[in-house]
Protein backbone atom coordinates (compact mmCIF):
# COMPACT_ATOMS: atom_id res chain seq x y z
CA UNK A 1 0.00 0.00 0.00
CA UNK A 2 2.91 2.37 0.72
CA UNK A 3 6.32 2.00 -0.84
CA UNK A 4 9.71 3.31 0.19
CA UNK A 5 11.37 4.28 -3.07
CA UNK A 6 14.44 6.24 -3.97
CA UNK A 7 13.81 9.76 -5.19
CA UNK A 8 15.49 11.30 -8.21
CA UNK A 9 17.68 13.35 -5.87
CA UNK A 10 18.40 13.69 -2.16
CA UNK A 11 16.13 16.44 -0.78
CA UNK A 12 17.49 19.14 1.47
CA UNK A 13 16.32 19.69 5.02
CA UNK A 14 14.01 22.64 4.26
CA UNK A 15 12.38 20.63 1.45
CA UNK A 16 11.68 17.75 3.85
CA UNK A 17 10.15 20.23 6.29
CA UNK A 18 7.75 21.69 3.71
CA UNK A 19 6.84 18.29 2.30
CA UNK A 20 5.98 17.07 5.82
CA UNK A 21 3.78 20.09 6.41
CA UNK A 22 1.70 19.23 3.36
CA UNK A 23 0.71 15.96 5.04
CA UNK A 24 -0.01 17.75 8.31
CA UNK A 25 -2.33 20.12 6.43
CA UNK A 26 -4.37 17.13 5.33
CA UNK A 27 -5.10 16.16 8.92
CA UNK A 28 -5.63 19.70 10.18
CA UNK A 29 -9.37 19.27 10.58
CA UNK A 30 -8.82 16.32 12.88
CA UNK A 31 -6.32 18.33 14.92
CA UNK A 32 -8.70 21.29 15.07
CA UNK A 33 -11.61 19.00 16.00
CA UNK A 34 -13.78 20.04 13.06
CA UNK A 35 -15.98 17.36 11.45
CA UNK A 36 -16.18 19.08 8.06
CA UNK A 37 -14.53 17.13 5.22
CA UNK A 38 -14.01 20.26 3.13
CA UNK A 39 -11.66 21.82 5.69
CA UNK A 40 -8.95 19.20 5.02
CA UNK A 41 -9.26 19.61 1.28
CA UNK A 42 -9.16 23.41 1.38
CA UNK A 43 -6.16 23.47 3.73
CA UNK A 44 -4.25 20.97 1.60
CA UNK A 45 -5.16 22.79 -1.60
CA UNK A 46 -3.94 26.16 -0.30
CA UNK A 47 -0.69 24.58 0.85
CA UNK A 48 -0.26 22.95 -2.57
CA UNK A 49 -1.01 26.28 -4.29
CA UNK A 50 1.43 28.15 -2.08
CA UNK A 51 4.21 25.70 -3.01
CA UNK A 52 3.38 25.17 -6.68
CA UNK A 53 6.68 26.76 -7.67
CA UNK A 54 8.77 24.98 -5.09
CA UNK A 55 11.23 22.12 -5.68
CA UNK A 56 10.12 18.82 -7.23
CA UNK A 57 10.24 16.92 -3.92
CA UNK A 58 7.97 19.46 -2.19
CA UNK A 59 5.58 19.75 -5.17
CA UNK A 60 5.32 16.00 -5.52
CA UNK A 61 4.44 15.38 -1.90
CA UNK A 62 1.99 18.33 -1.81
CA UNK A 63 0.34 16.73 -4.85
CA UNK A 64 0.15 13.30 -3.21
CA UNK A 65 -1.39 14.83 -0.06
CA UNK A 66 -3.94 16.76 -2.14
CA UNK A 67 -4.85 13.72 -4.26
CA UNK A 68 -5.46 11.60 -1.14
CA UNK A 69 -7.76 14.28 0.28
CA UNK A 70 -9.59 14.72 -2.99
CA UNK A 71 -10.25 10.98 -3.33
CA UNK A 72 -11.79 10.78 0.13
CA UNK A 73 -13.63 14.10 -0.04
CA UNK A 74 -16.72 12.85 -1.87
CA UNK A 75 -17.13 9.79 0.37
CA UNK A 76 -16.62 11.89 3.52
CA UNK A 77 -19.03 14.58 2.35
CA UNK A 78 -21.70 11.98 1.65
CA UNK A 79 -21.26 10.59 5.17
CA UNK A 80 -21.44 14.11 6.64
CA UNK A 81 -24.73 15.04 4.95
CA UNK A 82 -26.23 11.61 5.60
CA UNK A 83 -25.40 12.07 9.31
CA UNK A 84 -27.03 15.52 9.31
CA UNK A 85 -30.12 13.89 7.82
CA UNK A 86 -30.18 11.23 10.55
CA UNK A 87 -29.70 13.79 13.34
CA UNK A 88 -32.53 15.95 11.95
CA UNK A 89 -34.82 12.95 11.55
CA UNK A 90 -34.99 13.13 7.75
CA UNK A 91 -33.11 9.85 7.34
CA UNK A 92 -33.34 6.65 9.32
CA UNK A 93 -30.52 5.22 11.42
CA UNK A 94 -30.48 2.18 9.17
CA UNK A 95 -28.10 -0.76 8.90
CA UNK A 96 -26.90 0.64 5.57
CA UNK A 97 -26.02 3.97 7.21
CA UNK A 98 -24.16 2.34 10.10
CA UNK A 99 -22.16 0.09 7.76
CA UNK A 100 -21.32 3.11 5.54
CA UNK A 101 -20.09 5.07 8.56
CA UNK A 102 -17.97 2.12 9.68
CA UNK A 103 -16.45 1.88 6.20
CA UNK A 104 -15.70 5.62 6.27
CA UNK A 105 -14.13 5.34 9.73
CA UNK A 106 -11.94 2.42 8.61
CA UNK A 107 -10.82 4.16 5.42
CA UNK A 108 -10.12 7.47 7.17
CA UNK A 109 -8.24 5.72 9.97
CA UNK A 110 -6.02 3.97 7.43
CA UNK A 111 -5.50 7.29 5.66
CA UNK A 112 -4.70 9.07 8.93
CA UNK A 113 -2.15 6.48 10.05
CA UNK A 114 -0.59 6.46 6.58
CA UNK A 115 -0.42 10.26 6.56
CA UNK A 116 1.30 10.46 9.94
CA UNK A 117 3.76 7.69 9.02
CA UNK A 118 4.53 9.35 5.70
CA UNK A 119 4.98 12.76 7.37
CA UNK A 120 7.56 11.25 9.75
CA UNK A 121 9.41 9.41 6.96
CA UNK A 122 9.39 12.39 4.61
CA UNK A 123 10.84 14.57 7.39
CA UNK A 124 13.76 12.15 7.47
CA UNK A 125 14.21 12.60 3.74
CA UNK A 126 12.68 9.31 2.63
CA UNK A 127 10.43 9.20 -0.40
CA UNK A 128 7.11 7.41 0.20
CA UNK A 129 4.67 6.52 -2.56
CA UNK A 130 1.07 5.57 -1.84
CA UNK A 131 -1.01 3.08 -3.78
CA UNK A 132 -3.27 4.93 -6.25
CA UNK A 133 -2.23 8.43 -5.08
CA UNK A 134 1.39 8.11 -6.27
CA UNK A 135 0.61 7.23 -9.94
CA UNK A 136 -1.88 10.13 -10.07
CA UNK A 137 0.73 12.45 -8.51
CA UNK A 138 3.31 11.34 -11.14
CA UNK A 139 0.82 12.25 -13.86
CA UNK A 140 0.10 15.70 -12.41
CA UNK A 141 3.51 16.68 -11.12
CA UNK A 142 6.32 16.80 -13.63
CA UNK A 143 10.02 17.38 -12.91
CA UNK B 1 -2.55 6.02 -17.08
CA UNK B 2 -3.71 2.43 -17.36
CA UNK B 3 -2.23 1.72 -13.93
CA UNK B 4 -4.17 4.67 -12.46
CA UNK B 5 -7.47 3.48 -13.94
CA UNK B 6 -6.97 -0.10 -12.70
CA UNK B 7 -6.00 1.08 -9.21
CA UNK B 8 -8.91 3.54 -9.10
CA UNK B 9 -11.42 0.84 -10.05
CA UNK B 10 -9.82 -1.46 -7.46
CA UNK B 11 -10.19 1.29 -4.83
CA UNK B 12 -13.88 1.71 -5.65
CA UNK B 13 -14.44 -2.05 -5.57
CA UNK B 14 -12.66 -2.31 -2.22
CA UNK B 15 -14.63 0.59 -0.73
CA UNK B 16 -18.06 -0.57 -1.91
CA UNK B 17 -17.15 -4.18 -1.24
CA UNK B 18 -16.32 -3.32 2.37
CA UNK B 19 -19.58 -1.37 2.72
CA UNK B 20 -21.57 -4.23 1.19
CA UNK B 21 -19.85 -6.80 3.41
CA UNK B 22 -20.43 -4.79 6.58
CA UNK B 23 -24.09 -4.28 5.71
CA UNK B 24 -24.74 -8.00 6.24
CA UNK B 25 -24.21 -7.57 9.97
CA UNK B 26 -27.27 -6.47 11.96
CA UNK B 27 -25.67 -3.33 13.40
CA UNK B 28 -28.98 -2.03 14.76
CA UNK B 29 -29.19 -5.19 16.88
CA UNK B 30 -25.53 -5.12 17.89
CA UNK B 31 -25.69 -1.45 18.89
CA UNK B 32 -29.18 -1.89 20.43
CA UNK B 33 -30.57 1.06 18.46
CA UNK B 34 -34.24 0.13 19.00
CA UNK B 35 -33.74 -0.33 22.72
CA UNK B 36 -31.89 2.99 23.01
CA UNK B 37 -34.51 4.95 21.08
CA UNK B 38 -37.30 3.36 23.16
CA UNK B 39 -35.41 4.33 26.31
CA UNK B 40 -34.99 7.89 25.07
CA UNK B 41 -38.70 8.08 24.26
CA UNK B 42 -39.61 6.69 27.69
CA UNK B 43 -37.27 9.09 29.52
CA UNK B 44 -38.49 12.04 27.49
CA UNK B 45 -42.16 11.19 28.01
CA UNK B 46 -41.62 10.92 31.77
CA UNK B 47 -39.58 14.14 31.88
CA UNK B 48 -42.19 16.13 29.97
CA UNK B 49 -45.09 14.67 31.98
CA UNK B 50 -43.35 15.45 35.29
CA UNK B 51 -42.85 19.02 34.12
CA UNK B 52 -46.55 19.36 33.18
CA UNK B 53 -47.68 17.63 36.40
CA UNK B 54 -45.85 20.18 38.53
CA UNK B 55 -47.65 23.11 36.93
CA UNK B 56 -51.21 21.76 36.59
CA UNK B 57 -53.95 20.09 38.61
CA UNK B 58 -54.64 16.46 37.77
CA UNK B 59 -58.30 15.45 37.82
CA UNK B 60 -58.70 12.22 39.77
CA UNK B 61 -62.44 12.22 40.46
CA UNK B 62 -63.85 8.81 39.56
CA UNK B 63 -67.00 10.39 38.08
CA UNK B 64 -64.79 11.98 35.41
CA UNK B 65 -61.88 9.54 35.15
CA UNK B 66 -63.74 6.24 34.95
CA UNK B 67 -66.11 7.07 32.07
CA UNK B 68 -63.28 8.52 30.00
CA UNK B 69 -61.10 5.56 30.86
CA UNK B 70 -63.85 3.19 29.71
CA UNK B 71 -64.02 5.04 26.36
CA UNK B 72 -60.26 4.57 26.00
CA UNK B 73 -60.55 0.90 26.98
CA UNK B 74 -63.21 0.35 24.27
CA UNK B 75 -61.06 2.13 21.70
CA UNK B 76 -57.96 0.12 22.60
CA UNK B 77 -59.59 -3.28 23.05
CA UNK B 78 -61.47 -3.13 19.73
CA UNK B 79 -58.23 -2.11 17.98
CA UNK B 80 -55.98 -4.61 19.77
CA UNK B 81 -53.92 -1.88 21.41
CA UNK B 82 -52.33 -2.78 24.72
CA UNK B 83 -53.99 -0.40 27.19
CA UNK B 84 -50.97 -0.54 29.49
CA UNK B 85 -48.98 1.35 26.84
CA UNK B 86 -51.35 4.34 27.01
CA UNK B 87 -51.21 6.65 30.02
CA UNK B 88 -54.36 8.79 30.14
CA UNK B 89 -54.40 11.93 32.27
CA UNK B 90 -57.04 14.61 32.61
CA UNK B 91 -55.79 18.04 33.66
CA UNK B 92 -57.81 20.97 34.89
CA UNK B 93 -57.35 23.56 32.15
CA UNK B 94 -59.86 25.91 30.49
CA UNK B 95 -58.31 25.57 27.03
CA UNK B 96 -60.04 23.18 24.66
CA UNK B 97 -57.02 20.98 24.04
CA UNK B 98 -55.75 17.43 23.97
CA UNK B 99 -52.27 16.28 23.11
CA UNK B 100 -49.98 13.29 23.03
CA UNK B 101 -46.54 12.95 24.57
CA UNK B 102 -43.80 10.40 23.85
CA UNK B 103 -44.13 7.02 25.53
CA UNK B 104 -47.91 6.88 25.22
CA UNK B 105 -49.08 9.81 27.33
CA UNK B 106 -52.54 11.04 26.29
CA UNK B 107 -53.51 14.30 27.96
CA UNK B 108 -57.01 15.77 27.93
CA UNK B 109 -57.96 19.21 29.20
CA UNK B 110 -61.21 19.58 31.16
CA UNK B 111 -61.96 22.44 28.74
CA UNK B 112 -62.14 19.92 25.91
CA UNK B 113 -64.37 17.53 27.85
CA UNK B 114 -66.76 20.42 28.57
CA UNK B 115 -66.73 21.43 24.91
CA UNK B 116 -67.69 18.04 23.43
CA UNK B 117 -71.39 17.24 23.09
CA UNK B 118 -71.25 13.45 23.21
CA UNK B 119 -69.01 10.56 24.27
CA UNK B 120 -68.56 9.84 20.54
CA UNK B 121 -67.06 13.28 19.92
CA UNK B 122 -64.65 12.79 22.81
CA UNK B 123 -63.83 9.34 21.48
CA UNK B 124 -63.06 10.94 18.11
CA UNK B 125 -60.53 13.33 19.63
CA UNK B 126 -58.97 10.54 21.71
CA UNK B 127 -58.76 8.31 18.63
CA UNK B 128 -56.93 11.09 16.78
CA UNK B 129 -54.39 11.59 19.57
CA UNK B 130 -54.05 7.82 20.00
CA UNK B 131 -53.20 7.62 16.31
CA UNK B 132 -50.41 10.19 16.79
CA UNK B 133 -49.00 8.00 19.59
CA UNK B 134 -49.23 4.73 17.69
CA UNK B 135 -47.80 6.21 14.47
CA UNK B 136 -44.80 7.61 16.39
CA UNK B 137 -45.50 11.21 15.37
CA UNK B 138 -44.47 12.71 18.73
CA UNK B 139 -40.85 11.56 18.55
CA UNK B 140 -40.67 12.28 14.80
CA UNK B 141 -41.83 15.84 15.43
CA UNK B 142 -39.39 16.39 18.28
CA UNK B 143 -36.43 14.98 16.35
CA UNK B 144 -37.27 17.13 13.31
CA UNK B 145 -37.83 20.34 15.29
CA UNK B 146 -35.23 19.99 17.97
CA UNK B 147 -32.77 17.33 16.85
CA UNK B 148 -31.66 14.14 18.52
CA UNK B 149 -28.65 15.78 20.09
CA UNK B 150 -30.76 18.34 21.94
CA UNK B 151 -33.19 15.64 23.11
CA UNK B 152 -30.34 13.59 24.53
CA UNK B 153 -29.09 16.75 26.25
CA UNK B 154 -32.48 17.44 27.80
CA UNK B 155 -32.65 13.91 29.18
CA UNK B 156 -29.23 14.36 30.74
CA UNK B 157 -30.35 17.63 32.30
CA UNK B 158 -28.85 20.16 29.94
CA UNK B 159 -31.58 21.72 27.90
CA UNK B 160 -34.76 23.69 27.69
CA UNK B 161 -37.59 21.36 28.67
CA UNK B 162 -40.22 24.11 28.40
CA UNK B 163 -39.47 24.33 24.67
CA UNK B 164 -40.35 20.63 24.34
CA UNK B 165 -43.53 20.98 26.42
CA UNK B 166 -44.67 23.88 24.25
CA UNK B 167 -43.78 22.02 21.05
CA UNK B 168 -45.83 18.97 22.01
CA UNK B 169 -48.84 20.69 23.58
CA UNK B 170 -49.25 23.80 21.47
CA UNK B 171 -47.95 23.31 17.96
CA UNK B 172 -49.34 21.31 15.06
CA UNK B 173 -47.84 18.22 13.53
CA UNK B 174 -47.06 18.36 9.82
CA UNK B 175 -49.99 18.28 7.43
CA UNK B 176 -48.96 14.78 6.37
CA UNK B 177 -48.87 13.59 10.01
CA UNK B 178 -52.29 15.13 10.73
CA UNK B 179 -53.82 13.43 7.71
CA UNK B 180 -52.28 10.08 8.70
CA UNK B 181 -53.64 10.51 12.23
CA UNK B 182 -57.10 11.45 10.89
CA UNK B 183 -57.28 8.34 8.70
CA UNK B 184 -55.97 6.06 11.45
CA UNK B 185 -58.46 7.64 13.88
CA UNK B 186 -61.28 6.79 11.45
CA UNK B 187 -60.13 3.15 11.45
CA UNK B 188 -59.99 3.10 15.26
CA UNK B 189 -63.45 4.66 15.55
CA UNK B 190 -65.11 2.32 13.04
CA UNK B 191 -63.64 -0.76 14.77
CA UNK B 192 -64.88 0.60 18.09
CA UNK B 193 -68.38 0.95 16.63
CA UNK B 194 -68.31 4.76 16.52
CA UNK B 195 -69.30 6.78 13.45
CA UNK B 196 -66.46 8.94 12.10
CA UNK B 197 -69.03 11.73 11.91
CA UNK B 198 -68.28 12.25 15.61
CA UNK B 199 -64.73 13.44 14.86
CA UNK B 200 -65.90 15.42 11.83
CA UNK B 201 -68.58 17.21 13.83
CA UNK B 202 -66.05 18.24 16.45
CA UNK B 203 -63.72 19.54 13.69
CA UNK B 204 -66.63 21.62 12.32
CA UNK B 205 -67.44 22.88 15.78
CA UNK B 206 -63.92 24.09 16.53
CA UNK B 207 -63.65 25.79 13.14
CA UNK B 208 -66.75 27.89 13.95
CA UNK B 209 -66.06 28.42 17.67
CA UNK B 210 -62.61 29.72 16.89
CA UNK B 211 -64.08 32.89 15.41
CA UNK B 212 -65.91 33.77 18.62
CA UNK B 213 -64.86 35.90 21.57
CA UNK B 214 -63.48 33.04 23.64
CA UNK B 215 -61.47 31.76 20.68
CA UNK B 216 -58.26 31.98 22.73
CA UNK B 217 -59.38 28.87 24.65
CA UNK B 218 -59.88 26.80 21.49
CA UNK B 219 -56.27 25.72 21.39
CA UNK B 220 -57.07 22.42 19.70
CA UNK B 221 -57.96 24.53 16.69
CA UNK B 222 -54.54 26.18 16.55
CA UNK B 223 -52.86 22.79 16.80
CA UNK B 224 -55.21 21.31 14.18
CA UNK B 225 -55.43 23.77 11.32
CA UNK B 226 -57.88 23.56 8.40
CA UNK B 227 -60.44 21.87 10.65
CA UNK B 228 -63.40 22.57 8.36
CA UNK B 229 -61.79 20.98 5.29
CA UNK B 230 -60.54 18.07 7.36
CA UNK B 231 -64.10 17.39 8.54
CA UNK B 232 -65.06 17.00 4.89
CA UNK B 233 -62.34 14.50 4.00
CA UNK B 234 -62.89 12.59 7.26
CA UNK B 235 -66.47 11.90 6.13
CA UNK B 236 -65.28 10.92 2.63
CA UNK B 237 -62.58 8.59 3.97
CA UNK B 238 -65.01 7.02 6.46
CA UNK B 239 -67.36 6.12 3.60
CA UNK B 240 -64.48 4.22 1.91
CA UNK B 241 -63.31 2.46 5.09
CA UNK B 242 -66.66 1.59 6.62
CA UNK B 243 -67.46 -2.06 6.23
CA UNK B 244 -70.90 -3.46 5.45
CA UNK B 245 -71.03 -5.13 8.86
CA UNK B 246 -70.37 -1.91 10.81
CA UNK B 247 -72.58 -1.76 13.86
CA UNK B 248 -72.75 1.35 15.99
CA UNK B 249 -72.32 0.61 19.68
CA UNK B 250 -72.95 3.09 22.47
CA UNK B 251 -69.86 4.08 24.44
CA UNK B 252 -71.47 5.29 27.66
CA UNK B 253 -74.85 5.29 29.28
CA UNK B 254 -76.36 8.78 28.84
CA UNK B 255 -76.78 9.12 32.60
CA UNK B 256 -73.07 8.41 33.18
CA UNK B 257 -72.17 11.03 30.58
CA UNK B 258 -74.51 13.64 32.06
CA UNK B 259 -73.20 12.97 35.57
CA UNK B 260 -69.61 13.39 34.38
CA UNK B 261 -70.41 16.69 32.67
CA UNK B 262 -72.20 17.89 35.78
CA UNK B 263 -69.23 17.11 38.03
CA UNK B 264 -66.90 19.02 35.66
Amino acid sequence: MIHHLPFSYRPLDHECDKATNSYLMSVIAVIAGLPFPIVNLIATFFFYYAHRNSTYFVRWHCTQALVSQFLLFFFNSYSFWWTIGVVLGKAELSNLYISYMLTIIIVNTIEFITTIYTAIQVRKGHHIEWWLCAPISHLICKV
Amino acid sequence: MKKVIIQFISFLLLFFGMWWGLSFIDWRGVLKVEETSQNIEKELGNFVWESIEQSTTIVDKDEIKLPIDSILQTLCNRNEIDTTTIKLYIIKEKEVNAFALPDGYLILHTGLIEAVDSPEELCGVMAHELAHIKLGHCMDKLIKEVGMGTLAGIISGNGNLSQIVHLLSSTAFSRKAEKEADIQAIRYLLKAGVEAEALASFMRKISTENTKEDAEYWEWFSTHPNAASRATYIIEEAKKLKSAVFKQTPLLHPATWEKMKAVL
